[in-house]
């Protein structure tokens, strides 16, 4: 499998069209994706017309991008194409414009070749909530991808794209990646645009690449991190600079790992050895509140999602049923279309919301952000890189956990307190457990400091 | 803890028509969901911190035209006149 730079550069020396890497792509993709399903739509045509286009550019006229395949996520616009959120609801929704990261890739000449299959509206960690079937892990047909971003991660892990774009609301990114053993990252609440993300859970949702390894990941990201006016949220954009690591120090949150799988425990210590080799402090430290990232995060997604989701009445697009009488009726059977995690997910949040509850749910999970917030800013001023799994275990079986929701919803543990303290957190493939399935670890860092989970990114690849 | 009665309450609030057999689902699962969730209630909280700078960014808000209106407009599962046509209110 080439990564994104070198396809990019055999492109710009001539040893390749990007009409023949298209038709690569697109082989790959035809073989793979009826057994895998990472791909709910692939626009043929339109790449090949696209990849033919940019061959005929001079090359000092083609973008940064030219003439590399990229897959979206089905949450993610591209105007006059359809956006399904892989929901029945959205089933025939098109694109009436494209997200802010959608235009960026085009202006550097990227090719979008298709839309990836996910868990509904994001909200899932295995892609078995859908309205078009589940996606496959390429290791193993019989275990899950990790979800939501699960097609996208799939699409990159089997070869069918060098890169894909997600959105990483709990783990969304970082947790599939880890489960297909592809590099993930959920870059610094406020760095990437969201405008023309499908919004979930708006204090939360950041849009990030998932490549095959963390120097095209920090590449991508570089480019689709732009300033935004359209993004209220957007902070300061990722500016790609050599890191020096000589002296950083990591921190291993011992409390926080407490009854970790032993194959990933073991994974982590070898990641940290790989650190000790180049010369890095280790030290230990607590991090007493992470623990409660994931229920906090349950409620404030929630939530905010039973806001966001709000405005999918069946009028202006999406679902429509056709046998209500009234306005009132129009409303309950057109969002009856929503799938099962779905509509759990907005009554969690309703219920939360709701006069005689919020106080002790909303509001409650609200000051406990903060109090994680505190947590890590304290971790993080003693240390300059936290180490964590990606998952507590590696793929689950495709089934396994679907009937237990609060097992599906702790797959998400290392991920969720990157989202609820809003920092930089990258996923890594690094090593397998006992049944060839890769292992994730997790690096988390400050605002701002992507450059530096990339620069140790690096040393976790070499070690393998 | 939530009762069936609360489950299709709050379906209600959440504008969403569910079946009874998808009430009594709903509530296992989600009485096991804000069970679980309600452990942070364990954690001692200031009213102070509550808020989230993160969600406190301010811009000004000056409105653009769509440069598509058309688009939007073909989406509407039902118009007249370039207008969108729902049922009625009352």
């Amino acid at each position: 499998m080439k990564t994104a730079r070198q396809i990019l550069k055999e492109i710009k020396e001539g040893k390749i069209t990007a009409v023949q890497v298209v038709e690569e792509s697109l082989k790959v993709i035809k073989e793979l994706n009826p057994k895998i399903n990472a791909f709910l739509e692939v626009f043929e045509q339109e790449a090949l017309k696209k990849a033919a286009e940019i061959d005929a550019k001079p090359l000092d006229k083609r973008g940064r991008l030219a003439g590399l395949p990229i897959a979206l996520k089905d949450n993610i616009l591209y105007k006059g194409h359809k956006a399904t959120c892989a929901s029945k609801m959205l089933e025939n929704f098109v694109a009436p414009y494209s997200a802010s990261v959608v235009e960026k890739l085009l202006k550097e000449d990227a090719i979008i070749i298709g839309r990836t299959n996910m868990d509904e509206f994001a909200m899932g960690s295995s892609n078995e909530n859908f309205a078009f079937g589940p996606v496959k892990n390429p290791h193993d047909l019989t275990r899950v991808p990790g979800g939501s971003s699960g097609g996208s991660a799939a699409a990159v892990a089997s070869g069918m794209v060098s890169v894909a774009l997600g959105s990483d609301t709990g783990g969304s990114v970082r947790q599939p990646a880890a489960f297909c053993g592809v590099c993930g990252v959920k870059p610094t609440y406020g760095s990437v645009s969201r405008y023309g993300l499908v919004a979930f859970a708006s204090s939360l949702d950041q849009i990030a690449p998932i490549t095959l390894d963390s120097r095209d990941n920090a590449f991508i990201l570089n480019i689709i991190s732009e300033e935004d006016k359209k993004d209220s949220s957007f902070t300061k954009p990722f500016e790609l600079k050599e890191e020096d690591i000589k002296n950083l120090t990591i921190g291993i949150p011992t409390d926080f790992l407490a009854g970790l799988n032993a194959e990933i425990l073991k994974a982590l210590n070898k990641a940290k050895e790989a650190f000790i080799k180049q010369g890095l402090k280790v030290k230990e430290i607590t991090l007493p509140y992470a623990k409660y990232s994931s229920p906090c995060y349950y409620i404030l997604a929630g939530s905010e999602a039973s806001s966001n989701l709000a405005r999918f009445d069946g009028l202006r697009y999406g679902y429509t049923d056709k046998t209500a009488k009234d306005l009132e009726e129009t409303y309950l059977k057109n969002r009856a279309a929503f799938g099962p995690e779905v509509k759990r997910r907005i009554m969690t949040g309703t219920y939360c919301l709701g006069s005689a509850h919020a106080q002790d749910y909303y509001l409650q999970a609200q000051k406990v952000r903060q109090i994680i917030k505190e947590d890590f800013k304290k971790a993080l001023s003693e240390v300059d890189i936290i180490l964590l799994p990606s998952t507590p275990s590696t793929a689950f079986k495709l089934g396994e956990k679907i009937n237990n929701i609060l097992e599906l919803y702790l797959a998400d543990l290392y991920t969720v307190p990157a989202n609820i303290a809003g920092l930089p957190a990258l996923s890594v493939p690094f090593g397998k457990d006992k049944n060839n399935l890769p292992i994730g670890v997790q690096l988390y860092g400050n605002y701002f400091e992507e450059n530096k989970l990339y620069a140790l990114a690096k040393i976790l690849e070499e070690e393998k | 803890m939530i009762t069936l009665q609360e489950i299709k309450k709050t379906a209600k609030l959440a504008k969403i028509e569910i079946t009874e057999q998808e009430a009594q689902l709903y509530t296992t699962q989600l009485s096991a969901v804000l069970d679980w969730v309600a452990k942070l209630q364990e954690i001692k909280t200031e009213p102070a911190n509550q808020t989230d700078p993160a969600c406190t960014y301010q811009r000004p808000d000056i409105p653009v035209n769509f440069e598509d209106a058309p688009a939007l407009s073909a989406a509407f599962n039902d118009k007249k006149d370039n207008f969108l046509k729902v049922k009625k209110v009352l």
